[in-house]
């Protein structure tokens, strides 16, 4: 896995796939067992002691998931605490502790504790802690699931706007596939310690590369060749390679009441809104998809589906 | 959960049919080797049945506890056995004792007779020097109290705390009568580092363990320790020295508790006990357990020399003065 | 809530269907909260006041010696600024033992890569179970002129001094530091573990090497659980009595509790209470500061699920200090227990171990003398119905507080724990002095030693059964009362099987400490209501002997251990599900205290 600089990667994958234990072993908190890890042409560890860079040597920002702000100082010491280690001098620490302050748009809050801020300010504060030194690499350990999904929105527009602004190479970790999507430059997507996909969200959604990666990211159809369903959109496929599935996302399919490719029963509807999901029995097997939100069927109703060729993306059988 | 709330209940009534009054009992306060007293009891209780709800503590509990109850105006004892006439002068000054001449007064010997006291001696004891044979040659053990403040016995003499004993009030009350009503034997005990324990019988016991070399107690418990000594298989390492300036007489008074509504059959207990305690069968019981009986008619326990030296104590004189004495005492050896 | 506790006669709007249940509910609140209050006038209020008053000479509402007179003479005696100064010396000094091997043991347990974890573990809670006058005789029969370490001096030197000396203030210090550093020990390695590791980590990432990691971090993060404990012990050690009447009455020295003690045998009421009130006061501030430190900085944070990876190595430092450690809590924990076990064997104190100086006549004399027997059945009935009595107020008291914040409730609960700041010579002048005379005689009889026990039970039971209480969800009770419960009912098929651990480990731990309690049970007992501490202290028969209390000791110390491994166990089964993180702290936040509850 390679990072380059500037980026913001977002290493995504569900809970207990190792992604934490990766980032950690990036800081340099957790001693891996093999591998090496090289940052800017320096090798960080490699799975041997003697090669090991301990966390203190490292310069890198890390933002924990629930911040990690040291109760017994106040929002200034948290924030000076890395730099006075750096042994910087006072108005300079000064400054700088006011400078990242104010990015968080925090100035005014120097002398309050951790414990009297709420949540999305606690988080801030983590930032400017993790930057306050100029790291070289900033860590993100899924620092916005504490959040509710309103204030975790605004957060993302910001840790993204501050990371360009400061141009800093950003690794972070979640299990919030919107999150990643958003955020990301590109995305890895983990699974049971080893990296499944490594690419732009864009491709990781239209073009995954297995179905771990198409089943975790959104919701998806998986078509086989005894499925028999679909078959005229899909036979050029067949015709190349037998060993392949193909995996149908539910906006790529259209519904209508008169005509179409393949005909089912409308087994049940999702209202959500802005759109709405059916589920509809062909032959037997349950395909969903999503319409616009005026489209609508009744349950027990028989409707056709179309399929757009070019969403189609085929994985290949294990 | 519900099995615990019943046992919870049982407990509870468990608890109040314990707690419940036995009637006919007399209460004894007392205080002395629970051998001896379980001897006394079941002699007692022989042919009258369980009749003696006996109160056994150390002599200073025991004092501090009928003066509490002396003070509150209610003693809840029928009869008292003591450690020493110190509280039972007070006792009968506030009229808290009942007058009893018991048919056996009459084999008393003299020394041991008070007139005009409602109480009578029941037994008595010796304060003595005591040491370690083992350690300390019989030619090298001190013969008087004075030769304990020498300094080559520097933190290894003992005696039993006035704070948790009544007995060695008596006793250091009665040293400083010995020396002429001044406290200048214990100064010089005080710098030679004399060592407390918070009883007398503690003091042989300590000895004997190696704790400390000699010490100042009343003798029964040495004769006591050495017959156990003698019982078990093991040689005992303690010894008397009876003091040139006379070993001090301890009497041990008994007393009946005036109270105008105490039934017939209670009364009349009382009355037996102290008979009893005078009897000659009870005295010889306390005999083997080391005291000197009171009754002309039995000889001194075995292990007591012929002859020596006993400084009669003016009990009433300390008795008057025994709060004084205390605090002075106290205020001597505090640090 | 579906109820309100109270009278004020407020009524939630979303239940006025049920009019009818509440005005029920409320009424058996009050029935509830007047009996409760009852108990606690009754056990607590009543004698503590009677206590005031007669310092100030005022008995049996008597003013006419009414003054200061006692108090003034206290600070004008030399002795007692010789009693205060030894108390606070043996205060400071356990305290600064117990903290200082406490804070080590557990930073080198919970911390290091030192071996032998499994085994200071256990060690500590070896030490954690002996009672502490065990430990002052053991310290005797190993210090004493006579004891092991002088003799194998002795013996390996040839030379006929003995350069210890078992008693000093300094030994008091040492005994009740080593029975009391466990409590610190568990406290801050409870503290160490449950803190959350992030913050370390990120001190680390921010460029601080281990150590400043451990000065600018871990060490102010446990600052507020070290100093609490440090306070909890300094008020202990204060408050002790057994310990000091052991080890100072030898050499004519006085602590405050030795000096309530004598004042009591001198039948100065007055002058008993007065320097009663002087140790209180002295134990009250301790306990008041401990309250504002703990308010204001509570560090609880949540717990991150990760194993703390952090462990330093002790590099060169390893096999010193393993070794170093071993053998130090060897002869503060396994020793003791050793002396006390052999000496139980001898048929003497004092003689060597020969095969021919051995006996068992001491063990089956306990079980055949009546008196012994029938001192350990008091101490076990009464300690029983003592703790049910604090268990049942207890109850009804905690779930007062769980549905009212009323002002009332409030005080209630602050009086139900205030014994907690008395030491147990206190108590029992207070108990002699309400209970020795109108309108209440419960002296010599066995109830004024139960009333006094269960005065003392009431702290430890109330933070038992809360610690439990606070996790109950009031969903809970509300479900149950919608599916038709009544109060009663909710009470005794939800709350009660769920607070049941909490129940059974209040009453394993006051049986405990009625088993082992010296100063209560040597004021208050009389004729037949003996206990084991009446026993322990003051051996009639075989004119104390060691080898005697050494029997009963070993007696008491299995028992205790019996019941502390039934305590741990009952600890490990009592979680309910998984909670939430909200009640997660709340049990952790308690689960210090009663730990610390564990002992007296």
């Amino acid at each position: 896995m390679n990072i380059e600089n500037g980026e913001l990667i977002t290493i995504l994958g569900p809970s207990g796939c190792g992604k934490s234990t990766l980032l950690r072993c990036i800081a340099g908190i957790t001693l891996p067992d093999s591998g090496e890890i090289t940052i800017n042409g320096i090798l960080f560890s490699s799975g041997r002691k003697n090669s090991f860079i301990p966390a203190e040597k490292r310069n890198i920002g890390f933002v924990f998931q629930n911040y990690a702000l040291w109760p017994h100082k106040n929002i200034f010491e948290n924030v000076a605490y890395p730099l006075k280690l750096k042994k910087i001098k006072k108005a300079e620490l000064k400054r700088r502790v006011g400078q990242m302050l104010e990015m968080v748009r925090l100035e005014g809050s120097e002398n309050k504790y951790p414990h009297q801020l709420s949540g999305g300010e606690q988080q801030r504060v983590a930032f400017a802690r993790a930057l306050a030194t100029n790291p070289q690499l900033l860590l993100l350990d899924e620092p916005l699931s504490n959040l509710d999904a309103k204030l975790r929105e605004q957060m993302q527009n910001e840790i993204k706007n501050i990371q360009r602004e400061f141009g800093i190479t950003t690794v972070h970790v979640t299990h919030d596939q919107s999150e990643a999507l958003s955020m990301s430059d590109r995305i890895a997507i983990m699974d049971n310690g080893r990296i499944m996909q490594i690419d732009t969200p864009f491709k990781i959604y239209s073009n995954p590369s297995n179905e771990f990666v198409a089943n975790f990211i959104g919701k998806t159809n998986f078509i086989y060749s005894d499925d028999n369903i679909f078959g005229s959109g899909i036979q050029d496929y067949y015709a190349k390679s037998k060993n392949v599935y193909f995996s149908i996302r539910p906006e790529d399919l259209t519904v209508s009441s008169k005509t179409g490719e393949e005909s089912g029963v409308v087994k049940s509807v999702k209202y959500k809104g802005d759109s709405i999901e059916y589920t509809v029995n062909i032959n037997g097997k349950d395909i969903f998809v999503k319409t616009g939100k005026n489209d609508f069927f009744e349950i027990g109703q028989r409707v056709f589906l179309n399929l757009k060729k070019e969403a189609l993306s085929a994985l290949k059988c294990s | 959960m519900r099995k615990f709330m019943v046992f919870t209940l049982v407990l509870f009534m468990a608890g109040l049919v314990f707690m419940a009054e036995t009637a006919e009992k007399i209460t004894v306060y007392l205080s002395g080797p629970e051998e001896m007293i379980n001897a006394l009891e079941k002699e007692f209780e022989a042919e009258r049945g369980d009749v003696l709800d006996i109160f056994l503590t150390g002599c200073g509990p025991l004092r501090q506890k009928v003066w509490a109850e002396m003070e509150a105006g209610k003693i809840h004892a029928d009869v008292i056995w003591g450690s020493d006439p110190l509280i039972f002068f007070v006792l009968q000054e506030n009229g808290m004792l009942e007058k009893y001449v018991s048919p056996n007064e009459k084999f008393i010997k003299p020394e041991y007779v008070y007139e005009d006291s409602d109480f009578v001696i029941a037994n008595s004891r010796y304060g003595v020097i005591m040491y370690n044979e083992e350690l300390i040659a019989e030619s090298d053990a001190p013969v008087s109290f004075d030769e304990l403040t020498d300094s080559k016995w520097k933190d290894l003499v003992g005696i039993a705390d006035i704070n948790f004993s009544s007995t060695a009030l008596a006793i250091v009350s009665s040293i400083w009568e010995i020396y002429g009503g001044n406290w200048e034997f214990f100064e010089r005990m005080k710098d030679n580092g004399i060592m407390m324990t918070r009883k007398n019988s503690e003091v042989p016991s300590r000895i004997e363990e190696g704790e400390l070399l000699l010490g100042i107690a009343p003798h029964d418990s040495v004769l006591r320790l050495q017959n156990k000594a003698k019982k078990e298989g093991y040689k005992s390492i303690l010894a008397i020295a009876w003091p040139e300036e006379g070993a001090i007489s301890l009497e041990r008074p008994l007393a009946i508790v005036k109270n105008e509504k105490r039934s017939e059959g209670k009364e009349k207990l009382t009355h037996d006990f102290v008979d009893f305690m005078l009897s000659r069968k009870a005295q010889q019981i306390t005999v083997k357990f080391g005291f000197i009986s009171v009754r002309g008619d039995l000889n001194a326990p075995a292990g007591m020399p012929a002859d020596f030296t006993v400084f009669k104590v003016n009990w009433k004189k300390l008795a008057d003065k025994q709060l004084e004495l205390r605090d002075e005492f106290k205020e001597l050896m505090l640090r | 809530m579906p109820y309100i506790f109270g009278s004020k006669g407020k009524t939630h709007l979303k239940n006025s269907g049920v009019n009818k249940g509440i005005t029920r509910i409320t009424g058996n609140s009050s029935f509830i909260f007047i009996i409760s209050a009852l108990m606690i006038v009754f056990l607590i209020v009543y004698p503590s006041s009677i206590l005031i008053l007669e310092s100030f000479g005022i008995s049996k509402g008597n003013f006419e010696n009414f003054g200061f007179s006692s108090y003034v003479s206290i600070f004008k005696n030399i002795h007692t600024f010789n009693a205060v100064k030894n108390t606070l010396i043996i205060g400071a000094g356990t305290t600064l033992f117990a903290l200082t091997l406490g804070v080590f043991l557990a930073f080198l347990v919970c911390r290091t890569d030192f071996p032998l974890k499994k085994y200071v573990n256990w060690m500590v809670f070896m030490s954690f179970v002996i009672p502490h006058y065990i430990l002052g005789i053991s310290w005797i029969e190993m210090f004493g002129r006579n004891g092991y370490f002088n003799r194998i001096f002795v013996y390996v030197t040839g030379q006929n001094t003995r350069p210890f000396s078992a008693y000093s203030v300094i030994s008091v210090v040492i005994v009740l530091g080593l029975h009391l550093y466990p409590i610190v020990f568990m406290a801050v390695s409870n503290a160490i573990r449950k803190g959350d590791h992030s913050l370390e980590e990120a001190a680390s990432i921010s460029g601080a090497t281990r150590f400043k990691v451990f000065r600018d971090i871990t060490l102010p993060l446990i600052m507020p659980t070290v100093l609490s404990i440090g306070l909890f012990v300094f008020s202990r050690s204060i408050a002790n009595f057994g310990v000091s009447a052991l080890l100072l009455v030898p050499i004519y020295e006085e602590t405050l509790t030795t000096r309530v003690f004598y004042a009591l045998n001198d039948l100065d009421l007055r002058g008993a209470s007065s320097v009663s009130i002087v140790l209180v006061s002295i134990s009250g501030l301790v306990f008041l500061i401990q309250y504002f430190l703990t308010k204001n900085k509570n560090y609880s944070s949540i717990n991150s699920n990760e194993k703390n990876t952090n462990t330093i190595s002790l590099g060169k430092l390893k096999y010193p200090l393993t070794v170093f450690t071993v053998l130090f809590l060897f002869c503060g924990s396994v020793l003791p227990v050793v002396s006390i076990f052999a000496s139980s064997f001898l048929k003497r104190w004092g003689l060597p171990f020969t095969f021919e100086n051995l006996t068992l006549k001491n063990y089956t004399d306990i079980f055949t003398n009546p008196k012994t027997f029938n001192a350990f059945s008091n101490s076990i009935v009464y300690g029983l119905i003592a703790s049910a009595m604090a268990i049942t107020a207890s109850l009804m008291i905690v779930r007062m507080t769980m549905r009212s914040k009323s002002r009332g409730v409030k005080i209630l609960s602050f009086f139900s724990s205030m014994p907690m700041a008395i030491p147990n010579t206190v108590l029992a002048i207070a108990a002699i002095l309400a209970w020795n005379g109108p309108p209440f005689e419960l002296y010599s009889t066995p109830w004024i030693l139960i009333v006094t026990f269960a005065a003392l039970f009431m702290p430890i039971c109330m933070k038992n059964i809360a610690g439990l209480m606070e996790q109950i969800d009031p969903k809970l009770v509300e479900a149950a009362r919608i599916s038709g419960a009544d109060g009663f009912g909710a009470m005794k098929d939800i709350i009660l099987p769920m607070v049941f651990p909490g129940i059974k480990s209040a009453l394993i731990i006051s049986l405990l400490i009625s088993l082992r309690e010296i100063p209560i049970s040597m004021m208050l007992h009389s004729s037949g209501t003996e206990t084991v501490g009446v026993l322990l202290f003051d051996m009639r028969s075989n004119s104390g002997s060691y080898e005697t209390t050494s029997a009963i000791a070993v007696i008491i110390i299995a028992l205790c251990f019996l019941g502390r491994l039934f305590t741990e166990k009952g600890k490990k089964r009592r979680k309910y599900g998984k909670l939430s993180e909200r009640n997660m702290q709340k049990i952790r936040k308690h689960s210090g205290a009663e730990r610390r509850q564990f002992e007296y």
